[in-house]
C-alpha cells in the first residue's frame, strides 16, 4: 500500500492519521473480541436457553430450547444459590475486615520501624506466593483432628484431640476463614504499606514537632492521606474473596453438607454434577453485573478525594 | 521565645561525624542563619535543636532548661520545612488548628487563636480553602503560622526559600524578615545561600565539614573572616587567597619575587616577631584597583579573561603563576591580553596561616558584640 499524503487542510491530514491509527490497533481489537466479547456473548446466548450437554445439541443450536428469562427467574427461586450467596457474603464480610485490620497493623509496625524490615518483609509476603490450592492443602492438614493444631493445643489441654475442625459446621467455617486470612493478609499489608510509604515524611515530622503523638499522627495524617489506597485494597480483596474457590475445594469441598459452600463452589457443582449449563451461565452473568456495579461505585468514590487532596 | 545554647554538641552516624563539638549561643529573639555548603552538618545541627536527631554527646539548652533528652513533641519548637509540609488533605483552618488540637487545647480557645493567626498571616479570606490549592506564598505563611500558633520557644527554618525562583525569593525574604520582627521570635535559619544569610540574619554561623567555622555578624563575617574557608565561601566571587612569603624586604606577592604587597602598620607589627615565613594572603576581588603597569606599589599582572556580569566586570588576572580575580565597574576599560598594575589597599589585606589556614590578624573573639 502506498502512502500518498493529500495536499489538503490540516483537518484532512488529521483525519488521515486517525484512519491509520485505527488500522494499527485493529489486530488488538480483533484479539480482544475473541478474548472478551465472544465468551461473554456466548454466555448471554446460552443463558437464554435450556442447553445442557445431556441433549447432545451443538452449542450454536441451543436456540432450539430457547426459554427467554427462565434461568434468571430461577435465580430468585433457588434456595441452594441463596444459601451459597449468603455464605459467601458472610465469608467476605468476616475475612476481609480481619485481613484489613491485620494488614494495617503490620503496615503500621513496619512503617514505624518496630519490625525490622529486611528480616520480616519476605517472611510476611511468603503466604501470598503460595498457590491457593496448596495453601488449602496445608490448612487441610493443619486442621485434621490428628493434625499439628490439635497437637499444639493438646500440650496445654487434653481435650484438644476431641476437636473436629473440618467436619463441624461452625468450625469448618472458622477454619476456612483462618486459611484465607493467612494467605491474603500479606497482600493487604503490601498495598497499605506502599500507601504509608508514600505519605510525605516531612508531614509526619511536622506533626511530631507540633506535638502529635504516634496515634494522632497515624489517624490524622497517614490514614486520611492513604484513603484512596485503602479503598482499592478493600475493593480488590472483596472482589477476589467473593470468587473464592480453590482453597475451599481442597479443604472442605464445601462441606460439611453445604456449610462452606461458596458461590463459586455452588457454580462448580451445578456445572459438573447437575450439568445445568444454561443456569450456570445466567448466574455467571448476574454475578458479573453485580460485581461490576460494586467496583464502579468503589472506583468513583476513590477517584473523587484523590482529585482534590493529592493535587500538591 | 528562648535563647538556645549548644555546648560541645556532636552527632555521629556510625563512623561519620556530622557535627563536631559545636558551641553555639543564640540569644533571645535573635535571627541566626546557619550557613554552609551541602553536607556540612547544618541541617543535622537544626534537627538536633528540634529533637529530630538524638545528640551523640554534649548538651542543648533552651534558656536554662536542658532539653537534650526531651522528645520532639515536648520540646516546643516551631519548624518550617523546605517543602513547607502543609497537610494538603486539610483546609487552612485545620492546618492551623492541628497543633492546638493535638495538645488538647479547648475548642473555643482554638477557634479564637486560629482566627487571630489567620488574620495576622493575611490568610483570613482563605481559611476554609483546601490547603492543596494555596500559592507558594500562602503556603509559606501557613507553614509559619501553623508553627507560630503553638507559641514555640524557638523557630527553625530549613531552607524555606530554596525552591523558589530568584525574583520571588527576594519578596519572600523581605516578608520573612518582617514576620520575624512581628512575631518577636528566636529564629534559626538553615541555608546554603550566602545572600539569604547576609540579608536576613543578625548573626551567621558558618559551618564546614561538621565544624563551626565562625559565628558572627554578617559585616564581620565579610570583613574579618576567621579562616580561609570563610573568606572563600563568602562573597561572589570569593576572596582571593594567594601564597606569599614574608622576607626582610616585605611581603612577597604570589610566585614572583619582584612585587611586594603593602601592609598596614598593625599587620607589620604582627608579622615582625614571626621572622621569615610563608603565609596566605587574602584580598577581596572587589577591593583591588586596576591601574597602569608599574604604578608605585602595584603588582604586575596580565588580564587573562574578562566576563561582564550586569553592571560589573569579573577580571581574571595572572601574575607569574598566581591566578586571582578582580571585580570592577563595567565602565573600566580593561581587555583580555592587557598588562595591568594591581594595587591593594593595605587595610584590605587579610593574612592567614599556611598550615592552620586561621586568620593571623585581629583575634576573632574580640569582634563579638
Amino acid at each position: 500500500m502506498s502512502y500518498t499524503p493529500h495536499t489538503g487542510t490540516a483537518d484532512a491530514l488529521a483525519a488521515q492519521r486517525r484512519t491509520l491509527a485505527r488500522r494499527l490497533i485493529l489486530p488488538t481489537q480483533i484479539l480482544l473480541v475473541f478474548i472478551v466479547a465472544f465468551p461473554l456473548l456466548m454466555q448471554v446466548y446460552i443463558s437464554l436457553t435450556w442447553w445442557t450437554p445431556l441433549d447432545g445439541t451443538l452449542w450454536y443450536s441451543a436456540y432450539e430450547s430457547w426459554n427467554w428469562f427462565d434461568n434468571f427467574a430461577e435465580i430468585f427461586r433457588d434456595p441452594g444459590l441463596h444459601g451459597a450467596v449468603w455464605r459467601t457474603i458472610l465469608f467476605v464480610s468476616i475475612a476481609v475486615p480481619i485481613e484489613f485490620g491485620l494488614g494495617l497493623l503490620l503496615a503500621a509496625l513496619f512503617y514505624e520501624g518496630v519490625l525490622a524490615r529486611p528480616v520480616f518483609y519476605s517472611l510476611i509476603l511468603m503466604p501470598m506466593m503460595i498457590v491457593p490450592a496448596v495453601a488449602g492443602y496445608i490448612f487441610f492438614l493443619i486442621f485434621q483432628q490428628t493434625g499439628p493444631l490439635n497437637a499444639l493445643v493438646g500440650i496445654v489441654w487434653d481435650g484438644a484431640y476431641q476437636i473436629n475442625w473440618l467436619n463441624d459446621v461452625n468450625r469448618a467455617f472458622i477454619a476456612v476463614i483462618v486459611a484465607d486470612v493467612w494467605q491474603w493478609t500479606p497482600l493487604m499489608f503490601l498495598i497499605l504499606f506502599a500507601g504509608l510509604m508514600s505519605v510525605p515524611h516531612d508531614q509526619m515530622r511536622a506533626a511530631t514537632i507540633l506535638g502529635a503523638n504516634w496515634r494522632q499522627r497515624f489517624f490524622r495524617i497517614a490514614l486520611p492521606r492513604i484513603k484512596a489506597v485503602i479503598f482499592i485494597a478493600i475493593g480488590l480483596r472483596v472482589i477476589e474473596c467473593f470468587k473464592i474457590f480453590d482453597m475451599l475445594f481442597v479443604m472442605t469441598s464445601g462441606g460439611p453438607g453445604v456449610a462452606t459452600e461458596s458461590l463459586s463452589l455452588y457454580l462448580y457443582k451445578q456445572t459438573f454434577q447437575s450439568l445445568e449449563w444454561s443456569y450456570v451461565a445466567a448466574i455467571g452473568i448476574t454475578v458479573l453485573v453485580v460485581l461490576s456495579v460494586i467496583a464502579a461505585i468503589i472506583l468513583t468514590r476513590t477517584s473523587r478525594p484523590s482529585n482534590t487532596s493529592e493535587a500538591s | 521565645m528562648s535563647s538556645v545554647t549548644l555546648e560541645q554538641t556532636s552527632k555521629k552516624f556510625g563512623d561519620f561525624t556530622a557535627v563536631r563539638e559545636m558551641d553555639l549561643a543564640i540569644r533571645n529573639g535573635e535571627f541566626v542563619a546557619i550557613l554552609g555548603p551541602s553536607g556540612c552538618g547544618k541541617t543535622t545541627t537544626m534537627n538536633m535543636i528540634a529533637g529530630l536527631e538524638d545528640v551523640t554527646s554534649g548538651t542543648i539548652r533552651f534558656d536554662d532548661r536542658d532539653v537534650t533528652e526531651v522528645s520532639t513533641q515536648k520540646r516546643g519548637v516551631g519548624f518550617v520545612f523546605q517543602s513547607y509540609a502543609i497537610f494538603t488533605h486539610m483546609t487552612v483552618r485545620q492546618n492551623l488548628a492541628f497543633g492546638l488540637e493535638v495538645q488538647g487545647v479547648e475548642q473555643a480557645e482554638i477557634d479564637r487563636r486560629v482566627g487571630d493567626m489567620a488574620e495576622f498571616m493575611a490568610l483570613g479570606h482563605r481559611i476554609d480553602v483546601p490547603s492543596a490549592g494555596l500559592s507558594v506564598n500562602e503556603m509559606q505563611k501557613l507553614a509559619i503560622g501553623r508553627s507560630a500558633i503553638v507559641e514555640p520557644s524557638i523557630f527553625l527554618l530549613d531552607e524555606p526559600l530554596s525552591n523558589l525562583d530568584a525574583a520571588f525569593r527576594e519578596k519572600m525574604r523581605a516578608e520573612l524578615r518582617g514576620l520575624q520582627r512581628a512575631l518577636k521570635q528566636t529564629m534559626v535559619y538553615v541555608t546554603h545561600d550566602q545572600i539569604e544569610a547576609m540579608g536576613l540574619a543578625d548573626r551567621i554561623a558558618v559551618m564546614n565539614h561538621a565544624v563551626l567555622q565562625q559565628f558572627d555578624t554578617p559585616v564581620n563575617i565579610y570583613a574579618r573572616p576567621a579562616n580561609v574557608f570563610v573568606a572563600r565561601f563568602m562573597g561572589a566571587p570569593g576572596m582571593n587567597i594567594v601564597n606569599s612569603r614574608v622576607t626582610e624586604g616585605g611581603v612577597l606577592f604570589g610566585g614572583r619575587d619582584a612585587d611586594f604587597v603593602a601592609l598596614s602598620r598593625e599587620d607589620m607589627a604582627t608579622l615582625r616577631h614571626h621572622g621569615e615565613r610563608d603565609l596566605l594572603l587574602g584580598f577581596r576581588p572587589e577591593e583591588l584597583r586596576l591601574g597602569e603597569v608599574g604604578a608605585p606599589g602595584s603588582i604586575a599582572a596580565d588580564v587573562a579573561l574578562v566576563e561582564t556580569v550586569g553592571r560589573r566586570k569579573i577580571v581574571h588576572l595572572v601574575s607569574g603563576t598566581t591566578a586571582f580575580h578582580g571585580v570592577c565597574d563595567r565602565g573600566v576599560p580593561v581587555r583580555a591580553g592587557e598588562a595591568v598594575g594591581v594595587t591593594i589597599s593595605p587595610d584590605k589585606v587579610h593574612l592567614f596561616d599556611t598550615e592552620t589556614e586561621a586568620r593571623l590578624q585581629w583575634p576573632v573573639e574580640a569582634t563579638h558584640g
